[in-house]
């Protein structure tokens, strides 16, 4: 599988993505190859497919009612070229993390339950070590501090940015290779996007990461890859400060110099 | 100028709030007034004693309390599971063919007369003639009507609280890896928890005063609870027919009843609300 690809530090190749809601074609034919243990962003206007991109790839948009996608999405899970459709979804979703742009614990749990639950329930940690387990991955989404006097107490007491880094510490309890965060810092307070952003950074020492974001600064700061997307297309791929400085495409450049910004037109 | 204006619109408010509840308080007074003095007069005799025959004082409703216990246990057994398995369906498989029939069929019974769910039930079950079972008037076939008209309200309910679960979590619990059994069991129906309980709660409250399907299905019956096979007694059915005797004694005991199963329904009601707010105060 996956044969003439060359996966060269690369972590996930798409190949032609075509996906469409009702009779509504969302991504129009896509191809793009994530480089390994970067952080690459996703900017594009509103609309122009950014999340269902990132759904496709742990296939969460299965669960989307009447949509229908071809095309080939190949990533590198335990050493190994996989081709998402042929995984167990189980697997592939532990295996590529999701953090949503709302926080969403679970509500009926607590914070210490919401850390264990994925692993608990996919028999990843022994039974008895999944306290220890949970200190750890809070500490790595760096709420160990703020919580560890409260893990009893039900996960929505905590602010929204530490629900967003509750959910990245029970994203990352589940071991996973690769993770897609949707534009993760949305409603969130300065100090609490900063300590979002370091996290990211700290992740790609060992993650692939994968982030959405509506901001072109937040991509400026954090990542090493920008790709841009318009209205179900990939429009540039690049290094940060190419697309940043020297864009090839006038729609890029118009979209990072602030005069695209109200979504897609038809 | 505008305390004024405040104070006219909240007397308003307050005057409205009044007037519906006067058919309300005007029969709990009426019950209370008629009957409920008996209560007071003879507790013990009241709660645990059966009907007198006409023209004797004195009795009590205890056949019909039990009678209704009995039938309503049973009816949260046949109508609780099914209800509540209804309700998850189609709320989990929100677009398919069957949750489409079923919320259709569901949204027409919950509008039709009772009395008919009582009349089907008693011919295909319990006649003599027609019966699969051939028992005659039986509290079983009354149990089993009462579970069936539980069931759509009680679906509807339920379906509602876990649609009104945000997709995020749903989406969450799959991020994770959770298969479509362990997003349901671990995750929704914990959540939806006191919103089933509530469900269920409605749906006892719709059932606890039917008298219709019970007479038709079951017959009427003055005596304790002898079997399941055999008619039982229970409090709507009291009420009517002792409601529409034309002896004195009888129509006392009827209002004492009535005032009994309007507390149990208002109880049930708030028992109802009480969850719910629970609920809104956690998610
Ligand atoms: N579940 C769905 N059902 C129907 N249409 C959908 C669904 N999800 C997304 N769409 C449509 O698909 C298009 C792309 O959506 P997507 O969420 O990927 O955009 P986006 O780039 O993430 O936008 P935003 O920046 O606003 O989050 C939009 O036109 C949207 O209306
Ligand atoms: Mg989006």
């Amino acid at each position: 599988m996956g044969k003439g690809l060359s996966f060269d530090k690369k972590a996930i190749i798409i190949k032609d993505l075509h996906l469409s809601i009702g009779n509504k074609e969302i991504i129009k034919g896509m191809s793009i190859e994530f480089p390994l243990k970067a952080i690459t962003a996703i900017i594009g206007p509103s609309g122009s497919g950014k999340t269902l991109l990132l759904k496709s790839i742990n296939r969460l948009v299965d669960l989307i009612p009447n949509l229908k996608s071809f095309g080939e999405i190949f990533v590198i899970l335990d050493g190994e070229v996989k081709e998402v459709h042929s995984l167990d979804p189980s697997y592939l979703r532990r295996k590529v993390g999701y953090v949503f742009q709302n926080p969403n614990p679970f509500p009926h749990l607590s914070i210490l339950e919401n850390v264990i639950i994925g692993a608990k329930l996919n028999s990843l940690v022994k039974k008895k070590d999944l306290v220890k387990w949970a200190k750890e991955k809070l500490e790595e989404a760096g709420l160990w501090e703020e919580v560890k006097d409260r893990l009893k107490e039900p996960a929505w007491k905590l602010s929204g940015g530490q629900q967003q880094r509750l959910c990245i510490a029970r994203m990352l309890a589940l071991k996973p290779e690769i993770i897609l965060l949707d534009e993760p810092t949305t409603g969130l307070d300065i100090y609490n996007t900063k300590r979002i952003e370091e996290l990211m950074v700290q992740l790609k020492e060992n993650y692939t990461v994968i982030a959405v974001t509506h901001s072109v600064d937040q991509a400026a700061r954090i990542a090493d890859y920008i790709a841009f997307l318009y209205d179900g297309r990939l429009i540039e791929f690049d290094v940060t400060s190419r697309i940043l400085k020297s864009p090839s495409k006038e729609l890029t450049e118009k979209f990072i110099t602030g005069r695209v910004l109200d979504g897609v037109r038809r | 100028m505008r305390r004024v204006k405040a104070l006219f619109y909240s007397s308003l408010s307050l005057l409205c709030l009044l007037l519906l509840f006067i058919p309300l308080i005007w029969i709990l007074v009426e019950a209370t007034v008629r009957g409920g003095y008996y209560i007071l007069e003879r507790p013990l005799e009241f709660f645990t004693d059966i009907g007198r025959p006409p023209g004797i004082p004195g009795g009590g409703i205890g056949h019909a309390l039990q009678g209704s216990l009995y039938l309503l246990a049973m009816a949260l057994l046949i109508g609780a599971p099914l209800g509540t398995l209804t309700g998850i369906y189609t709320a989990e498989r929100r677009n398919s063919i069957i949750a489409k029939i079923s919320r259709f069929v569901s949204d027409v019974i919950v509008e039709f007369p009772t009395i008919i769910v009582g009349i089907v039930a008693y011919l295909t079950l319990a006649s003599r003639i027609t019966g699969i079972f051939n028992t005659g008037p039986a509290a079983l076939i009354a149990s089993f009507s009462l579970g069936l008209i539980m069931v759509p309200i009680t679906a509807r309910s339920v379906e509602a609280t876990l649609i009104s679960i945000s997709n995020e979590i749903r989406e969450g619990a799959y991020s994770l890896g959770l298969k479509d059994r362990q997003v349901l069991f671990r995750i929704l129906i914990p959540i939806a928890k006191s919103g089933i309980v509530t469900a269920l709660l409605i749906g006892l409250a719709k059932i606890a005063g039917e008298s219709a399907p019970i007479i038709v299905s079951n017959g009427i019956s003055n005596f304790w609870f002898s079997n399941w096979t055999e008619p039982a007694a229970s409090i709507p059915v009291l009420i009517y027919v002792y409601g529409l005797s034309p002896f004195n004694e009888w129509q006392t005991l009827a209002w004492a009843a009535s005032l009994i199963l309007l507390l149990l329904v208002l109880g049930l009601g708030f028992l109802a609300r009480m969850v719910t707010k629970e609920v809104w105060v956690r998610v």
